[in-house]
């Protein structure tokens, strides 16, 4: 039995996430991605998307952060995230969070307009021993999912906070 | 379905794309922040940084990963990428200058499609891993 395994299987988010044009437009140019695809309509419906496509690392941060509008959002609470009670508890003793693993899975093609709901769970937490540090890792898997409930994306993280 | 741009015949391990270098700058890191919504001030406020013992501030992992994934969507063509899994093995700082590369480790038929297997990282000047990831893209 590890530490932490009351956490285990809670969730850590719920939203509604509209895939909004500007966003993704800027996201790209962020990680310096410059297709057309990314800006331009009439491009991504020329390669066969049926509104501007979304840049796989978007679903990561930009996903969480943009594009949850407040008044569609769930009314079912969660509760303070188990990241915020974990990560937020072992930072409160100082040391470090570091971003360890990220995964991605791409069950379909999203594209700019769609609605999607997202919703994030912990799947582990363990601890490993590293010299005289200790290090504590979090996975959380988010999963994003279309109206039909069928699954678009799944993000997994790996977070690590070492004392 | 957009069209793959790999043909699944004609591909071979060890083809890959031109690799992609950048300068890495703290504009890039403010850019990211607004773009992603991280606003960790450990990449973009460098008296911040300074303060938790670091030489400046560092690169978000996933700014990194993001310049990676377009090299590697750049190859397979925009909608064709199955999976993308990174792992984050060194920071990266301002200053230095980053380059992806991307390789074919293999290809196989799963499930009646064409896919092919990316091993995919980014290095800094003096060839340190910083990024170290797999990648599956469908072919045509």
């Amino acid at each position: 039995m590890g530490e932490y395994d009351e956490f285990i299987g809670k969730p850590t988010s719920v939203g509604v996430v509209t895939v909004e044009r500007g966003t993704v437009t800027a996201f790209a140019a962020s990680v310096l991605d410059d297709r057309a695809e990314y800006r331009n309509r009439d491009a991504a419906v020329a390669a066969g998307f049926a509104d501007l496509p979304v840049p796989p690392t978007y679903w990561f941060s930009a996903a969480q952060n943009w594009g949850q509008w407040e008044e569609e959002q769930p009314s079912e609470p969660i509760g303070t995230s188990p990241m915020n009670i974990v990560m937020g508890g072992l930072m409160a003793t100082g040391g470090m969070i570091l971003h360890g693993e990220q995964e991605f899975t791409f069950h379909r093609n999203a594209v700019v307009g769609e609605k999607l709901h997202q919703r994030g769970v912990v799947k582990d937490i363990y601890t490993k021993q590293s010299g005289d540090r200790t290090m504590t890792f979090m996975v959380v898997e988010t999963t994003y999912t279309d109206d039909a409930g069928a699954p678009v994306v799944t993000s997994t993280m790996n977070l690590i906070h070492r004392s | 379905m957009t069209q793959p741009l790999l043909s699944f015949d004609d591909v071979r391990e060890g083809d890959g794309p031109e690799p992609f270098s950048h300068e890495l700058t703290r504009t890039d890191l403010v850019r990211y922040s607004g773009a992603s919504g991280d606003f960790n001030p450990m990449h973009t406020d460098d008296p911040a940084a300074r303060a938790a013992g670091l030489p400046s501030v560092f690169g978000h992992g996933m700014f990194t990963a993001g310049m990676l994934a377009s090299t590697i969507t750049d190859y397979v063509g925009v909608g064709n990428l199955r999976s993308y899994r990174i792992r984050f093995t060194k920071q990266t700082w301002p200053g230095e200058v980053l380059t992806a590369t991307v390789t074919v480790a293999g290809k196989r038929e799963e499930g009646g499609e064409k896919l092919i297997d990316l091993a995919c990282e980014v290095t800094n000047g003096d060839g340190e891993v910083k990024v170290a990831a797999t990648a599956v893209a469908a072919a045509g």
